[in-house]
């Protein structure tokens, strides 16, 4: 087991070098740099252009400025910031922790409502309730995020005015306050990951319920919701966990559009805001976090798998 | 031709199909023709109501809102399709070979897609979008990149699955070349699962397209698309309503359109695989 | 009282502060606004950009600053001299100024500030302005005695003083050298304005606080200067770059003064408990063309253009209707903005097709880049290409990222034309210095225009300066290097509860004017 996990570590290794390669072409690719900018329309002079370049390292050859990224990320550090000065690492893990409240707290109030739903529906299945079911999720589905963000934002923010509309207090400065700020980020996540999850909880359900021990189960005479939590649920869970896992791992990167739309000061705005402001370090340091986050939960994963089928740690 | 009766039998195949059928319509049909030029402004003609000249108005620039979302079904349309193409026909090679060969080659593959998918589709875009230019084929080629790993992955997994069947073992006592095998006897069970995953991603890609938009890297303007006809209008949202609901609607009818067609199809082709539904890339 | 005890003062005064807001029966007055980014930093001149200048403006002042009219006015001195030879600058500091800890400024104060952004070592790109690279260079700058602070240039600069009022230099700022740690890094800015920095959670908001001890002018408030009686206890900024969301934090109440555009002006304009402002600037939008695209090379072919595109139309479209076309690029609010400035090549389809026709233009594609960033860039490139094709020419737009976009204008390639913006330049002659010049970036290489140029920002005779300017700007309507349209009206809405903001031609916030109604 703990060879298994070691040789798995191992085997990141190189995916995040990769990773780190493809980041800096990437990144450097971009036209225009964070001198220019920064000075904007207003570069009075090119020797101010060349000083700020200095001043950012930006003068430096390419190969010169990798290696020289490489070295603050095997010490940890991944520099610092060239618009505001401050430390990558610390940025990074600030934003984080708010991507991780908000998609945490989705994630789980999205289980709360889908399992149950999913099972719902596929204990009534083909009746009026399991189709406004299918429906409504597919509904859900078929909405652009970013727009129902926005249509939320503006009932419950501005025509109804119970919900704050800009800002964030965090839940450990001012739990009440950070509460209200917290709503309807999280409700707007939460919905499209009730409807997949829901989808899937039913799917799964669906063919569970077929198999011999459920009907073995039923022709016992266990009352139907005994047999619907401990015989269905559990093994139509399965696969919906591994979709919570994928999910889990491509929301902690960053709902860029979902932070955008709720100005949460979180990972995917980071994102977004430093690939504008051309802030190198941070976009460098935070799309490596982003693939080490992904490495990471992949590999959770992967172990969990393992617990179930052994026939995992041979390949 | 009873498996698409089959599948035009079952309710929500057939409103899936005519939903979708109607969006390809209008695109086809934009592409050709539309009501006014849909980049033409009239400075003297801006937010008119609907009415007999401009059936759905006319936009913060004069432009008539129909011609708009007619040309701008076409360009999503169009982006939808030509995305499928590199990841469909790469991932099929990629995978099919991942698959069959294993070893090494499959190592190698897996890990640069692992590093692949470790990425935003945002950053990809953008990145790409810088070296391409501001047009949709970056765009095109940044969802294709975003998507090539789940197109290899699936066909991989089919090719290794189908792999274990007996007939393929026969293929190969009967002397067949190992080649042979693979594009005769193994790549035609792995057409399901791939035409499902399309399905789903022509989807994917119209929703990864407007989030793009709104995030202002997507489909440049003036150009339409729905995805920024949609982002253009979201200043206006109080105002006048109607500019910014009618791109939704078309985003999804069609969405609606796939994701029923996409469950009717996976219930006929491959009721085995996992239903993961849509959902943005982003 | 001790120098201990002043050094508490403000500390105790920022502490009942704190008690103060904990107490809501006493509330203290807030007023919630937002920016569309993060401030750089807080060191004014260094950690910087047009953002950050706005915040750092609040809490830092300089020796002289802008009036209302792009005058210079004296701020932190008293009054200044100017030699006879215009090349010894005297400044006579005001007493009883205090910094923000308490302590009085004196003339060493101001040569250490002066030392840090222009002395060698700095870390300012405004150095660049004094030390020769740009032509102005400072040989001595020192404290004479307590209150008196001397500047000697080598030859004269008539622009020397409005180039120490740069708002991108917080007007040379005064700060007290506790503003660095021993090490001589940045701590926090220790200025004289009306109020000091609070917090700033990075990535979220800024929070500037009234200072208390602030000694003002007695002159009526005028521009960046004059007297300031700051009555709000609390300046907060938001960090929104969504202008979808700030509106609708706006409508929400969520906050309470943010920047607009021009249709949620007119939407707020008639909504009960809202206000709007709306105020001509000096910021120029224009069309730059390129000097290196070989069908521009043709004179014949950039005055058609000129005569091809209405810049009244677009403008009256940019704006809602609450602006007006001013080509020149010289500001209508500057003392230089005569009938001259007034003019420029007429809207008329006809004479541009005649005049492509003489030029033989036949279909050559004319490339038009713009960005979708605040500024209606992509507004007005959209509907000078409508004109443009209207005339007949083959115009094409091209929309980019900014950081794109800026790459272009930087190395003059990739465009035929390109909605552009710079922003106040408020001295005339730095109005066409920012395009007009040898370097690739600008628009008008013309080597008659550039010595023009340079007399203008020499010159400290008044009437020589007006000729000047209006012979920039007679050959600037001829020449065509780009097409003027106007400048930018600063939309700002507001609640009801706030009251005495009024808008400049700077653009630049003065909190200090603000109150707020219960």
């Amino acid at each position: 087991m703990i060879l298994f996990v070691l040789r798995r570590i191992l085997m990141s290794v190189p995916t995040l070098i990769i990773v780190a390669v493809i980041i800096f072409c990437l990144v450097r690719a971009l036209p225009g740099d964070a001198a220019l900018m920064m000075l904007g329309g207003n570069i009075d002079d090119e020797s101010t252009l060349e000083m700020m370049r200095h001043q950012l390292g930006l003068d430096q050859p390419l190969p010169v400025q990798f290696m020289a990224w490489l070295r603050e990320i095997f010490s940890g550090n991944l520099g610092i910031s060239v618009r505001t000065g401050q430390p990558v690492g610390e940025l990074i893990l600030d934003r984080f922790s708010v991507t991780a409240t908000v998609v945490l707290l989705a994630m789980a109030s999205a289980l709360a409502v889908s399992i149950p739903a999913g099972l719902f529906a596929a204990h009534r299945h083909n009746t009026r309730a399991d189709y406004a079911i299918v429906v409504a999720t597919i509904l859900k589905l078929s909405m652009p995020s970013f727009w129902v963000g926005l249509m939320l934002l503006v009932l419950f923010g501005a025509i109804l005015g119970w919900l704050p509309t800009v800002g964030y207090v965090s839940v450990s400065q001012d739990f009440g306050l950070g509460v209200t700020y917290l709503i309807l980020p999280v409700t707007s996540l939460a919905l499209s990951e009730i409807a997949v999850m829901t989808r899937m909880m039913r799917a799964g359900s669906l063919e569970v319920m077929n198999r011999d021990y459920v009907t073995h189960a039923r022709a016992k005479g266990l009352p139907e919701r005994q047999v619907l939590w401990r015989h269905v649920f559990p093994n139509a869970f399965a696969p919906t966990l591994t979709m919570v896992g994928i999910a889990l791992a491509g929301l902690l990167a960053g709902a860029a559009v979902t932070e955008t739309v709720f100005t949460l000061p979180g990972l995917g705005k980071l994102l977004v805001d430093s690939i504008y402001g051309r802030d190198y370090p941070v976009l460098q340091g935070a799309l490596l976090f982003i693939a080490a986050v992904y490495v990471v939960t992949n590999l959770l994963i992967d172990i969990a798998y393992s617990f179930f089928d052994p026939k995992v740690r041979l390949s | 031709m009873t498996f698409v009766s089959r599948l035009l039998g079952k309710t929500n195949g057939l409103i899936g199909a005519v939903m979708l059928g109607l969006v390809l319509v209008v695109a086809f049909l934009g592409a050709v023709w539309t009501p006014y030029d849909p980049l033409k402004s009239d400075l003297l003609n801006r937010f008119a109501a609907p009415g007999l000249a401009h059936p759905f108005g006319t936009d913060m620039f004069g432009r008539d809102v129909l011609s708009r979302l007619m040309r701008g079904a076409w360009v999503s349309v169009s982006i939808g399709l030509s995305t499928l193409v590199i990841p469909v026909v790469l991932g099929t090679v990629l995978g099919a070979a991942a698959g069959y060969f294993r070893g090494w080659f499959d190592r190698l593959l897996m890990m640069v897609l692992d590093a692949l998918m470790a990425f935003p589709g945002l950053l990809i875009a953008l990145g790409l979008m810088a070296v391409i230019g501001a047009n949709r084929y970056g765009v095109i080629l940044a969802l294709s990149f975003a998507y090539l790993p789940a197109v290899t992955r699936v066909v991989r997994g089919s090719v290794l699955s189908i792999s274990q069947n007996e007939f393929v073992e026969a293929s190969a006592v009967m002397g067949n070349s190992r080649l042979y095998t693979l594009i005769v006897h193994i790549l035609p069970n792995c057409l399901a699962p791939l035409i499902v995953l399309s399905t789903m991603m022509f989807g994917w890609v119209l929703l990864a397209e407007s989030a793009l938009s709104f995030l202002g890297l997507g489909v440049p303007p003036p150009e339409p698309s729905w995805g920024n006809i949609l982002s253009e209008a979201k200043a206006h949202l109080m105002r006048y309503p109607l500019l910014g609901l009618l791109p939704g609607i078309c985003i999804s009818i069609a969405l609606l359109g796939v994701n029923l067609l996409g469950d009717a199809l996976r219930d006929e082709l491959d009721p085995k695989s996992a239903s993961a539904p849509s959902k943005e890339a982003i | 009282m001790n120098i201990r005890n002043k050094l508490l003062a403000p500390l105790l005064t920022a502490t009942a502060i704190g008690l103060v807001s904990v107490a809501p029966a006493m509330a203290e007055s807030v007023v919630r606004m937002a920016l569309n980014a993060d401030i750089r930093g807080t060191n004014p001149g260094v950690t910087r950009d047009g953002n950050t200048d706005i915040v750092h403006s609040q809490f830092v002042e300089g020796l002289v600053t802008y009036g209302e009219n792009f005058e210079i006015i004296p701020m932190l001195a008293e009054t200044y001299d100017i030699s006879e030879d215009g090349l010894t600058y005297t400044f006579h500091l005001r007493h009883g100024v205090k910094f923000h800890n308490g302590e009085e400024m004196t003339a060493k104060e101001v040569e250490w500030s002066w030392n840090r952004l222009a002395g060698e070592e700095s870390e300012s790109h405004c150095k660049n302005y004094f030390n020769g690279k740009n032509g102005m260079k400072v040989v001595s700058a020192k404290a004479l005695d307590d209150d008196t602070f001397e500047v000697k240039l080598e030859t004269p600069f008539a622009v020397f003083l409005a180039t120490i009022a740069r708002f991108d230099c917080g007007s040379m700022g005064v700060l007290h050298p506790d503003s660095v740690n021993a090490d001589g890094s940045w701590n926090t800015p220790i200025g004289t304005g009306p109020y000091m920095m609070g917090d700033h959670l990075p990535g979220r908001y800024v929070e500037l606080k009234r200072f208390p001890d602030y000694a003002s002018r007695d002159e009526p408030m005028n521009g960046l200067g004059g007297g300031k009686h700051a009555e709000v206890d609390t300046l907060h900024f938001d960090i929104v770059s969504e202008g979808a969301v700030t509106k609708t934090a706006l409508l929400a109440g969520d906050l309470d003064l943010v920047p607009i555009d021009a249709m949620t002006a007119t939407e707020l304009k008639d909504k009960p408990g809202f206000k709007v402002d709306a105020t001509q600037s000096a910021v120029w939008d224009t069309y730059l063309l390129s000097p290196l695209d070989p069908v521009l090379k043709d004179v014949r072919i950039r005055q058609a253009m000129a005569h091809a595109i209405d810049p009244q139309q677009i403008m009256a479209a940019i704006t809602e209707g609450f602006g007006k076309a001013s080509p020149s690029p010289v500001p209508p609010m500057s003392k230089n903005f005569t009938a001259v400035e007034a003019e420029y090549p007429a809207y008329d389809v006809d004479l541009a097709k005649s005049l492509m026709k003489e030029a033989g233009y036949n279909g050559e594609e004319i490339k038009i880049l713009a960005t979708r960033r605040n500024g209606a860039y992509y507004e007005r490139a959209l509907m000078a290409q409508a004109m443009l094709m209207d005339a007949g020419f083959n115009a094409t737009l091209e929309v980019v990222e900014w950081g794109t976009q800026l790459e272009a204008y930087r190395t003059g390639e990739g465009y035929a034309m390109q909605s552009f913006t710079f922003s106040p330049r408020l001295q005339a002659g730095l109005s066409f210095e920012m395009f007009t010049g040898s370097e690739v970036r600008k628009a008008w290489q013309n080597p008659e225009a550039i010595a023009l140029v340079n007399e203008s920002l020499q010159t400290g005779d008044p009437e020589r300066l007006q000729q000047i300017i209006d012979e920039l700007s007679r050959r600037f309507n001829e020449d065509v290097p780009a097409i003027g349209l106007g400048h930018r009206m600063l939309f700002t809405g507001m609640s009801d509860r706030v009251e005495g903001f009024q808008d400049w031609g700077a653009g630049v916030l003065r909190g200090w004017m603000l109150r707020v109604a219960d």
